[in-house]
């Protein structure tokens, strides 16, 4: 556990234990308190009333373990991973190059104590030695393997308890101790450890092998400038690509060109496929999407002479066929949609998928993704007609637009409105149709919305924010009262038999002005 | 795996020449589509909407009939052919005249949201870009574009290029625009504008739309009233209102009236009209 800048306070993460909260890692300030792994919060909170707590998160301490594993891999091709917190290095042969194992050791460490991580090393002739040296051996002088506690050795607590209650507490008294008897009282696992640690026995390791990067790239004598001329080697770049792909049977999800121009800019172009790809003109049709929707062009200036085609998310290509994304199964289709995701760009590609959770009309469908099966669960909805009549309109307008109703009280539906300036004389009504905030879903979305700082794209209505929910904050202010959360809406038609679906928001009050909007346009 | 990818795009090239039409009167030309209904697939050669492009226009405030037309359309084809889907392109400022396409409403009028791929473009030459696109990659079957200001750049030669596009690849092109300005070599142009529904009392009916044919390169002109059945997707003629029934708007209410929903009969509201008058508007 670390961070940049610690805290001022101490600090602890807490992960459910046997449910309870307790205590999985303390920062020095909160050892120094007192206090242990493994105690519960509420106990931790008593006698540190200012500990700051913070979520385990085992995931990223994974990822950020596979990080400094391949951030290690300048010193040698041969590590694997000992997680929660451990790296293990092969430095055979590897030494020499960095002046020695010490000089080797210093370095590994200070880069990673300029990361911020308290690092301790160990070196040995073994693996289990290593291991143990780095947990429990004092770096400031060389120490015995007798002198080691036995927990150095690796084995799990139960085994350390059983050794301690023998009376057994450095590795020096095991040795002495008769293998036959050892074997007896404590099975053949701690002998299997204890000859790994001396080195009578191999060990096992997993290496974790360099992830493959799949690139091409080609340096050209005479630069080239013209876009022609740029796909033209893109497309031959795709196929010694597709064929790199195609040896390990996986396709790319993600594609990038990079282009390097004679006075050192790169350009670096991303494009994105639906499902793993392989296949070297439709990797090139991508590529000619995406040049196409350049603003500003290539830019190439005096001409690019070293070009460079990598795949990024290698998969296995018969993922995402059939069953998994059940959604599209098309090839050509995905291929077009593929296009032109790359050219209008991933979020104006969609489908609607219904929500039937919600009643309340901007969530009662969200836009998914091309691959997404919900998108085909229209079958199980009911339409909303009643005897030929449509009760919802088939299109909506986010957020709602405001209009000026003429309407008697309390619950009468409009008689006039206008909107757009147009006033409207309404001849057919039906309603109202009262639907309310949903309480049980917790906030409301004005305020989810305020909260949540990703804005929605501005450029197209209506634009999906928060996972893809049309979400609109009017449906009760947070300064509303509980009688202002929810709208009546009423069907209405006009005098040219224009159809809307118009809302007033709130109960009559006397004295106060409703507000009305229209929602949607029926045909 | 692939080979279920190729299966399905043989499954859908198979279904398309399986549902056009035979030939009709010797004419040899196959329809891409009938409407439904008799009096209106009797003025086309072919019998329904042939391949290629064809335009649908709105009139001036009225920006969503040409929307509704196009999606009762599509909701014909999608149901003639189960596998097929169907690509809507829309600029942005169509959009924001008409609002987004809304699913359950989508799905009351009979077309299945689930089968429709949206394109959301910024400006009518990338939508009509996109329609290109589609056209060459002879998938999907169906495409709807709806155009807004974008509309002038659907011109003679763009629509002739999407006559021949289509017609190759077995496709219908479905151009909205908001007026009929532009010039235009699409095979029908239309003139589409919402029309009164003819429900009970002062309930709403069944979606209604008025259709002028107004160009017809295979067949002949014409007008309809038609009402939209959305159970069997298919277009039905509206019975002539009577001449004398006046549609009013509501009477006035001389008194606040408790809970006077509007779907009461009204004849509650005429006993209670005699109570004094007072102020009892209240402007929303």
């Amino acid at each position: 556990m670390r961070g940049p800048h610690p805290p001022a306070s101490p600090l602890a993460l807490i992960a459910k234990r046997d449910n309870t909260l307790r205590l999985e890692a303390l920062d020095a300030a909160a050892l120094a308190l007192g206090l242990e792994i493994g105690l519960p919060l509420a106990a931790a909170r008593a006698r540190a009333p200012e500990l700051t707590v913070r979520d385990a998160d085992p995931v990223a301490d994974q990822a950020v373990l596979a990080a400094i594993g391949e951030a290690c891999r300048r010193y040698t091709p041969a590590l694997s991973l000992d997680p929660p917190n451990g790296v293990h290095l092969d430095l055979t042969g590897a030494a020499p190059l960095f002046g020695g194992e010490s000089a080797l050791i210093v370095d590994l460490a200070a880069r990673l104590q300029r990361q911020g991580f308290t690092v301790r090393t160990g070196v040995a002739d073994t693996l289990g030695l290593a291991w143990a040296l780095a947990r429990y051996g004092d770096p400031s002088r060389p120490v015995a393997v007798e002198a080691l506690p036995v927990a150095a050795l690796g084995l799990d607590a139960d085994s350390v308890g059983v050794l301690h209650r023998l009376g057994l507490r450095r590795v020096g008294q095991i040795l002495a101790m008769p293998r036959p008897a050892l074997a007896r009282r404590l099975g053949e696992g701690l002998l299997h450890r204890l000859d790994e640690t001396l080195g009578f026995r191999g060990a096992a390791v997993a290496l974790v092998p360099e992830p493959e990067p799949f690139y091409v790239q080609h340096r050209l004598a005479e630069p080239i400038a013209l876009e022609h001329q740029v796909l033209r080697l893109v497309a031959w770049l795709a196929e010694q690509l597709a064929e790199r792909l195609d040896r390990r049977r996986v396709g790319g999800r993600t594609f990038a060109l990079e282009l390097f121009r004679v006075d050192g800019v790169r350009k670096r172009l991303l494009v994105q496929a639906g499902r793993p790809l392989r296949d070297p003109r439709r990797i090139t049709a991508l590529f000619v999407e995406r040049l196409a929707g350049l603003n500003e062009g290539l830019e190439a200036d005096f001409g690019f002479d070293l070009l460079r085609l990598s795949a990024d998310g290698a998969e296995p290509l018969g993922a995402g066929t059939g069953d998994l994304l059940g959604g599209v199964d098309d090839g050509d289709l995905v291929a077009l949609i593929d296009r032109l995701s790359v050219r209008h760009g991933p979020a104006a590609v969609r489908r609607l998928a219904p929500d039937a959770q919600s009643r309340i009309p901007e969530q009662a469908v969200k836009s998914v993704a091309l691959t997404d099966k919900a998108a085909d669960a229209w079958g199980e909805e009911t339409p909303a007609v009643y005897n030929g009549v449509l009760l919802r309109p088939a299109t909506l307008f986010a957020p709602p637009q405001p209009i000026e109703v003429i309407a008697g009280v309390p619950e009468d539906p409009p008689e006039r409105f206008s909107w757009r300036r147009l006033s409207h004389r309404v001849v057919r009504a039906e309603g109202p149709e009262r639907i309310a905030w949903e309480w049980w879903r917790g906030k409301e979305p004005e305020r989810a919305a305020a909260e949540d700082d990703r804005t929605p794209p501005a450029a197209l209505p209506p634009s999906p924010a928060n996972d893809g929910r049309l979400t609109d904050g009017l449906l009760g202010s947070p300064q509303s009262a509980p009688d202002r959360a929810f709208r009546d809406y009423y069907r209405v038609e006009d005098d040219q038999g224009r159809r809307f679906w118009v809302f007033r928001e709130g109960a009559f009050a006397p004295g106060v002005r409703p507000r009305w909007f229209l929602h949607g346009l029926f045909p | 795996m692939v080979a279920d990818a190729k299966l399905a795009g043989l499954r859908r090239r198979i279904e398309r020449l399986e549902a056009s039409a035979p030939p009709r009167l010797g004419e040899g030309a196959q329809s891409a589509l009938r409407l439904g209904h008799a009096d209106v697939d009797q003025h086309f050669n072919a019998g329904g909407l042939g391949w290629g492009s064809h335009q649908l226009a709105g009139t001036a405030g009225d920006a969503l009939a040409p929307r509704a037309f196009g999606l009762m359309l599509l909701a014909r084809y999608l149901a003639e052919r189960p596998s097929a889907r169907a690509l809507v392109v829309q600029e942005a400022s169509a959009l924001r005249e008409s609002g987004g396409l809304y699913g359950p409403g989508l799905h009351a009028l009979g077309l299945d949201p689930g089968r429709l791929v949206i394109v959301q473009t910024m400006d009518g030459a990338g939508a009509l870009r996109a329609i290109n696109d589609a056209l060459r990659a002879r998938t999907p079957d169906i495409l709807l574009a709806e155009l807004g200001d974008g509309a002038g750049l659907a011109d003679l030669s763009v629509t002739r290029r999407f006559n021949l596009a289509a017609r190759q690849a077995r496709a219908l092109v479905l151009l909205t625009t908001p007026d009929l300005s532009a010039t235009s070599a699409a095979l029908t142009r239309w003139r589409v504008a919402a029309a009164p529904s003819d429900g009970r009392k002062r309930r709403l009916g069944a979606p209604t739309l008025m259709l002028d044919l107004v160009r017809n390169r295979h067949g002949r002109t014409g007008q309809w009233i038609l009402q939209w059945n959305s159970h069997d997707r298919a277009f039905q003629s509206v019975p002539a209102p009577a001449s004398g029934i006046v549609l009013r708007p509501f009477p006035a209410v001389a008194a606040p009236v408790a809970a006077a929903a509007g779907d009461r009969p009204g004849d509650a509201r005429a006993a209670s009209a005699s109570l004094a008058s007072g102020p009892y508007r209240q402007a929303g």
